[in-house]
């Protein structure tokens, strides 16, 4: 190992450790529900989460590790584009699959894209992305025969 | 051994034209991310109804097995299983891709497919009748313990942490639970919603586990999404060949392994894949390198998942039990074509299914050309397409995919949302690839556990019911070596190099 590698102690690990034994507390809670044969399987998991969660805040807190790594890179761009698949997902039966396909597509480029727009890069992007929208959805509709959502546009 | 007559009536132009675009059809639907086999399969069952029975079944057949192999592109390049099958292609295919040598791993995956179907086939061909009464040998215990054989590659598959790991198996299993329980009837962790009852789709799940991360990742920076290496043409076949030549035993091990989990009904070719990527990295000389881009674990993944095809037609043709969800699919356009399955069909209808297997052959022949064009262009475009449009479109190949499977928009959702839970947990350190391993194994090893408790209480031994059947005891054996065996190997290693410094 290289001596110059920091170690420290993995509080995101021991963080997501604590919220996994809490999982594992509600299951068991939520298990005196069920009958015996589909409590068992349930509670075995949650005994075994919950005795892996201390095992790990044990160990990180004896020995420090690396830790986790957190990739470099525009933090809003990755929220602005989760957004965006969960307003596709949301959107997609009030709408319509092509209309919220198209509006969520569009988003999804601005997000993507580093470089500086130009009329000629605009009239690509978005040619070609309504040819791979348009096209997809006339096959599945008309030719697979896949009942795409209609919404109040199309 | 059936003659030359039937070989011969499979090489009809019009067979070979059927099994040409069978496979093309098959590879470019399975490439998309969402569409599986048995979409494919049943999409297309139509269009053979007006064919004659053994044509009929050469097109769904050359369907199916280029489905499965065409899983493998949105795989290795964009690390989004494009069927269930190809899930553990991802783990190092897509690092291979990542490094620039996506286009060796597609030669690798199409070469590793042909193989395994090949074998696969051949196994159909000879020894079918038999081979379906050993999967009747199968009962619940045996399917739990496959369950959890296919679980110890969690171990294999710990980036980082084990203990991390095996929190996300759990994680997984949990997820599996959610729903109606298979034995009991119980509803489990759907907090009141009606749209879980059903439980949680694997296919919706797995696109959201494995592309939504990468999605979300794939615009945060500028930097080129993929690698073109040096020299590179788009397919590399002398490379491909020579890894598979030095991988012969890892090849005929992973297909022999697809072909027999192929036989047991409702394993599939998921099951395969992982049982045989497990028990490649166990017997590998490059086990560190399982998960960072190892050819040998391509060639297990996809030799298992093609021989899938043939080894699920075993019980499929022999006994009227589909092995795998798209033989299901064949098997009721068999029964509209008038055939009749069972073993007089290799008797009273011998013509139609021997041209049939012969015709798979000629199929998963044909799907090497095939392949390696449509790698060699899918990869060249996919390098070449710039980010900025690639993101949405994966986007949108992801939204129409979930939605495809059932026609659901709620499980877009389930997409979506389990997209960012695993993005959120990659920031904690946890990976996706457990996970879904417990996702997909949770159901099959509770029903197995629960089943064979009950008949175990039944007959008032439960221990000797998990214990004792010789069958399970086998599986008990792989699993104790594969856990026991890296551990052992590592020890080894540390008292010979420490032998070696002293």
């Amino acid at each position: 190992m290289n001596p110059l590698e920091q170690r420290v102690v993995d509080m995101r690990g021991v963080i997501a450790s604590v919220g996994v034994f809490v999982v594992g507390v509600l299951v068991i809670m939520a298990s005196s529900e069920f009958d015996a044969l589909g409590a068992v399987f349930p509670r075995a998991i949650a005994t075994l989460m919950m005795v892996l969660a201390v095992c790990y805040v044990f160990f990180a807190l004896r020995r420090p590790s690396r830790g986790v790594q957190i990739p470099a890179g525009s933090q809003w761009r990755r929220v602005a584009m989760f957004g965006v698949m969960l307003a596709w997902a949301l959107l997609l039966e009030p709408l319509g699959f092509l209309a919220t396909s198209l509006l969520c597509y569009g988003a999804a480029l601005l997000i993507s894209n580093y470089d500086r727009w130009t009329p000629r890069m605009a009239l690509l992007y978005c040619g070609s992305g309504a040819v791979i929208l348009v096209g997809l959805f006339l096959l599945f509709r008309l030719v697979l025969q896949v009942p795409l959502p209609s919404g109040i546009l199309i | 051994m059936p003659g030359i007559e039937y070989l011969l009536s499979a090489l009809t132009p019009l067979s070979l034209a059927i099994a040409f675009a069978g496979v093309l059809a098959g590879i470019l639907i399975g490439a998309m991310p969402g569409l599986t086999a048995t979409m494919a399969v049943a999409v297309l069952v139509p269009f053979t109804f007006g064919m004659d029975p053994g044509v009929a079944l050469i097109a769904l057949g050359a369907i199916y097995t280029g489905a499965i192999y065409g899983g493998a592109y949105a795989a290795i390049l964009l690390k989004t299983p494009g069927t269930p099958s190809s899930i553990a292609t991802t783990f190092d295919g897509y690092p291979m891709a990542k490094r620039g040598d996506g286009d060796l791993a597609l030669t690798i995956a199409c070469l590793a497919s042909v193989v395994g179907g090949l074998i696969g086939t051949a196994f159909l061909l000879a020894l079918a009748p038999p081979l379906a009464v050993v999967a009747l040998n199968f009962g619940p215990v045996e399917y739990f313990w496959l369950a959890i054989f296919g679980l110890t590659l969690i171990a294999s598959l710990s980036e980082g942490s084990l203990l991390k790991s095996l929190m996300g198996g759990c994680i997984g299993l949990l997820l599996s639970m959610v729903g109606v329980a298979e034995v009991g009837g119980d509803v489990r962790f759907t907090g009141g919603s009606q749209t879980l009852l059903g439980g949680i789709d694997v296919v919706s799940a797995l696109i959201g586990l494995y592309c939504v991360p990468v999605l979300i990742e794939l615009v945060a920076s500028p930097d080129p999404h993929m690698r073109l290496g040096q020299g590179v043409s788009g397919f590399r076949l002398a490379e491909g060949l020579r890894h598979c030549w030095s991988s012969k035993f890892n090849l005929i091990r992973s297909s022999v392994i697809g072909t027999v989990v192929g036989i047991l009904p409702g394993a599939g070719g998921s099951i395969a894949s992982l049982v045989s990527y497990a028990e490649a990295r166990r017997t590998s000389k490059r086990q560190e390198n399982f998960g960072k881009g190892e050819p040998d674990g391509v060639i297990a993944t996809e030799a298992a998942n093609n021989a899938t095809v043939g080894g699920g037609f075993i019980p499929t043709l022999v006994l009227g039990i589909p092995g795998t969800p798209p033989d299901a699919v064949i098997l009721g356009a068999l029964l509209v074509q008038g055939v009749r399955v069972g073993p007089q069909l290799f008797g009273e209808q011998s013509e139609i299914v021997y041209t049939f297997i012969y015709g798979l052959f000629i199929a998963t022949v044909l799907m090497l050309p095939v392949g390696l064009f449509v790698g060699r262009y899918a990869f060249r475009s996919l390098v070449r397409i710039p980010k900025a449009l690639l993101a949405p479109s994966v986007a949108f190949l992801t939204i129409l995919g979930s939605y495809a499977v059932h026609n659901n928009a709620h499980e877009v959702l389930q997409m979506v949302l389990l997209g960012g839970f695993a993005w959120v947990m990659a920031g904690f350190g946890f990976s996706a690839s457990p996970i879904v391993l417990g996702l997909i194994l949770g159901s099959i090893a509770e029903g197995g556990f629960v089943q064979g408790y009950l008949i175990g209480s039944a007959k008032g031994d439960v221990v000797a019911e998990f214990f004792a059947r010789p069958i399970s005891i086998g599986i008990i054996v792989f699993i104790l070596v594969g856990l026991l065996y890296p551990l052992m190997t590592s020890r080894s290693n540390k008292k010979e190099l420490s032998n070696e410094s002293a």
